[in-house]
């Protein structure tokens, strides 16, 4: 058991810093919260954290139903989490896709120069259309009579 | 539309890599710490990325600077947030609020 210790830790220590380092324990992160996201039910969970924001409110901020959809997807119910927040699906492939093109280029450094294991920031020019989504949706789901995919409840 | 050159100052090639735009860490905070800084520092990311775009490398370092203020400060909120709600719960636990809790479990 020692001996193994000692070869994890020099295994940590090698990858410490490098990009490949920084790979792995973004996947390892990702996988410890989908777990998490798993044992978890916001319906049962009280003491999980409000949006303070709602609580202080009563209005819809664009991150609200963030918790409740990441629990959906981490059941394989993606209506659901689609339907808690709809910008979170996509915010979540876009934030997946570029720790997959970061991946390739750490793990596969002869594919580094293909176009699609680009980071998708590269492709990002002048991205104001992010801020206008977001306060669109921050406007829209507080609208009365709003879509029930657009509001949280 | 007339050509419009490029303000003086350090370009791509002052510089190795683009400065940081701290975007992912911007919407991070936006889905996750759900504050008003959250927004504020995605909108200097946006600027920093536009600055890259445009060549001026130097106005994104200091755009990028700020988008990493926000974020610190839009991190340090929400977690002090999501601590305070966790410690009123564990107080209304303690006082005994946990038998109402009982009635609310789902299938």
């Amino acid at each position: 058991v020692t001996a193994l210790t000692t070869r994890t830790r020099a295994l940590a220590g090698s990858l410490r810093g490098t990009d490949r380092g920084r790979a792995g324990g973004i996947a390892a992160v990702l996988v410890v919260a989908a777990v998490v996201a798993h044992l978890l039910n916001p319906y049962r969970d009280h003491w999980l954290p409000k949006c303070p924001f709602h609580e202080l409110t009563g209005l819809w901020c664009p991150g609200c139903g963030s918790t409740r959809s990441a629990c959906a997807l981490a059941h394989g119910d993606v209506a659901s989490a689609f339907r808690h927040n709809v910008l979170f699906l996509p915010t979540l492939a876009f934030l997946v896709w570029i720790w997959a093109a970061y991946a390739v280029r750490s793990f596969v450094p002869s594919l580094a120069d293909r176009p699609w294991a680009r980071s998708p920031l590269a492709l990002l020019r002048r991205p104001w259309w992010m801020v206008a989504v977001v306060v669109a949706f921050w406007v829209v789901r507080n609208v009365p009579g709003a879509p029930e995919h657009l509001l949280s409840s | 539309l007339s050509y419009q050159p490029p303000a003086a100052g350090p370009g791509p090639s002052a510089y190795g890599a683009p400065p940081q735009t701290y975007l992912v860490w911007s919407i991070l905070n936006l889905i996750f710490c759900c504050l008003p800084f959250g927004i504020v520092a995605l909108v200097f990311s946006v600027q920093a990325q536009s600055a890259i775009t445009a060549g001026h490398w130097d106005n994104a370092v200091d755009l990028g600077n700020k988008a990493k203020g926000w974020n610190i400060a839009a991190t340090v909120c929400g977690a002090v947030a999501v601590l305070g709600v966790l410690i009123i719960f564990g107080l209304a636990a303690s006082h005994g609020a946990v038998n109402q809790q009982q009635n609310n479990f789902g299938p």
